[in-house]
């Protein structure tokens, strides 16, 4: 089969049609007024290989959860539902920040089975068992709630957000509306 | 076939750039294709049209016709980008029979000092801050986000070269804040489309998960480099 270059005409109109689908692109970033605001965060990649373990759950999420209450810190679907009252992920996962004496811990009281490194998504397309979503690091922003539950702190979790599923301004809007007053909520009741 | 072209008459009117440029930046990043670019004076390339197709045939280089590509004899393919010292717009310069692409970003970088550098081994590149400002900028669908990536790599290695930082923010301050933003944006997407791929892939793909790493790190530099640069006046 000969190869065929693209003659530069061609080339034009495919740079044309780019240049197009970038100013689209653009559009579509302003349209949203937190686009400058949130092109300062710096994403944290939760799902960080070598760091992130899953592992499925052996009991409900509220029974591991408690178990893990004052080890984890809890970040994403997790801390906002703790914190605010609602999650923004169907998956009824658990995702938090701990050490792996902490993790190995839940395993050996059979909350959980062994945890693996591969596969790691915490918005599956298809349907699992719930699982823990564990990120091995315990230098982490957190704030303890009246209950004993830590939680990441708002600019903490917007930066899991965007690194974790990339810059969702409908999602942060939300979430910033009602993570950060619940917070301090919480905070002014202790 | 590069030091033959660099070493040519030709050679002191084409740079090395596009991802065969990172042969002049790095000696780590790899440049993923054996497609050459080179830049090229447009408006050079249309007064001295005959000049270029008679030397470049003398190199062993088949020119396309209606491109601005020459094939040359190994299979190896090299193509002529195009820059301008008259403009800063985007065009289609060059002569009737070898047309060819200008790109205003790229005129505005090559026009901007120490934008280019000599290479050891005869011939000039696209100096490393210029080659990541050209990659962070580059608009195409296709391959995007492999540009972004490479940027990202550059300012990774170079992290702890003051100069090479300082550089970078002096060329993309060329730039509207638009144009800015827009490629930070596009870095970050590309940087976190890897972190996706890098989590689902297998313990094999421990290399990937490095660069990866070294990704992220070059996405945090840039964001506060550009950060450091709306302060300054």
């Amino acid at each position: 089969m000969s190869q065929r270059f693209l003659t530069t005409a061609e080339r034009w109109r495919r740079y044309q049609r780019d240049l197009d689908a970038y100013r689209r692109r653009s559009l579509f970033r302003r349209s949203h007024s937190r686009f400058r605001r949130d092109l300062a965060i710096l994403p944290h990649v939760f799902l960080l290989p070598g760091k992130a373990r899953i592992a499925p759950l052996c009991e409900t999420e509220e029974t591991v959860r408690l178990a893990l209450r004052g080890k984890a810190v809890w970040t994403l679907d997790t801390a906002t539902r703790i914190v605010s009252g609602f999650g923004f992920l169907v998956s009824p996962d658990l995702q938090g920040y701990m050490s792996i004496g902490d993790l190995e811990w839940a395993e050996d009281a059979g909350l959980i089975s062994e945890p693996g490194s591969s596969g790691l998504s915490i918005d599956p397309l298809y349907r699992r068992p719930p699982v823990l979503i564990a990120h091995l690091e315990e230098d982490i922003p957190n704030l303890e709630l009246p209950s004993g539950d830590r939680v990441v702190p708002w600019d903490f979790l917007a930066r899991d957000v965007m690194g974790t599923l990339g810059w969702r301004p409908d999602l942060l809007t939300r979430l910033e509306a009602t993570y950060p007053a619940a917070l301090t909520a919480f905070h002014q009741l202790s | 076939m590069l030091r033959r072209v660099r070493s040519s008459p030709l050679g002191k009117h084409l740079i090395l750039a596009g991802s065969s440029g990172l042969y002049g930046a790095s000696e780590s990043i790899p440049a993923l294709t054996e497609d050459v670019d080179v830049l090229i004076d447009a408006d050079w390339a249309a007064k001295e049209e005959r000049h270029l197709l008679k030397e470049m045939k003398q190199l062993g280089f088949e020119h396309q016709a209606a491109t601005s590509t020459f094939l040359g004899e190994d299979g190896i393919s090299l193509d002529l980008v195009g820059y301008s010292r008259q403009d800063s717009g985007d065009r289609i310069g060059g002569g009737r029979e070898v047309p060819i692409m200008v790109f205003g970003d790229l005129s505005k970088i090559l026009s901007a000092p120490g934008s280019t550098v000599e290479l050891s081994t005869q011939g000039r590149a696209l100096a490393p801050a210029a080659l990541t400002a050209v990659k962070l900028l580059t608009i195409r669908l296709e391959k995007g986000s492999k540009d972004k990536l490479q940027g990202l790599l550059l300012i990774a290695e170079n992290a702890t070269n003051e100069n090479y930082l300082t550089d970078l923010l002096r060329l993309l301050k060329l730039f509207d804040s638009d144009r800015i933003e827009d490629a930070v944006s596009d870095a970050q997407a590309a940087c976190l489309a890897v972190s996706g791929d890098v989590v689902r892939a297998d313990a094999q793909a421990s290399g990937y998960g490095d660069m990866s790493q070294a990704i992220n790190h070059g996405l945090d530099i840039l964001k506060h480099l550009v950060s450091s640069g709306e302060e300054q006046p």
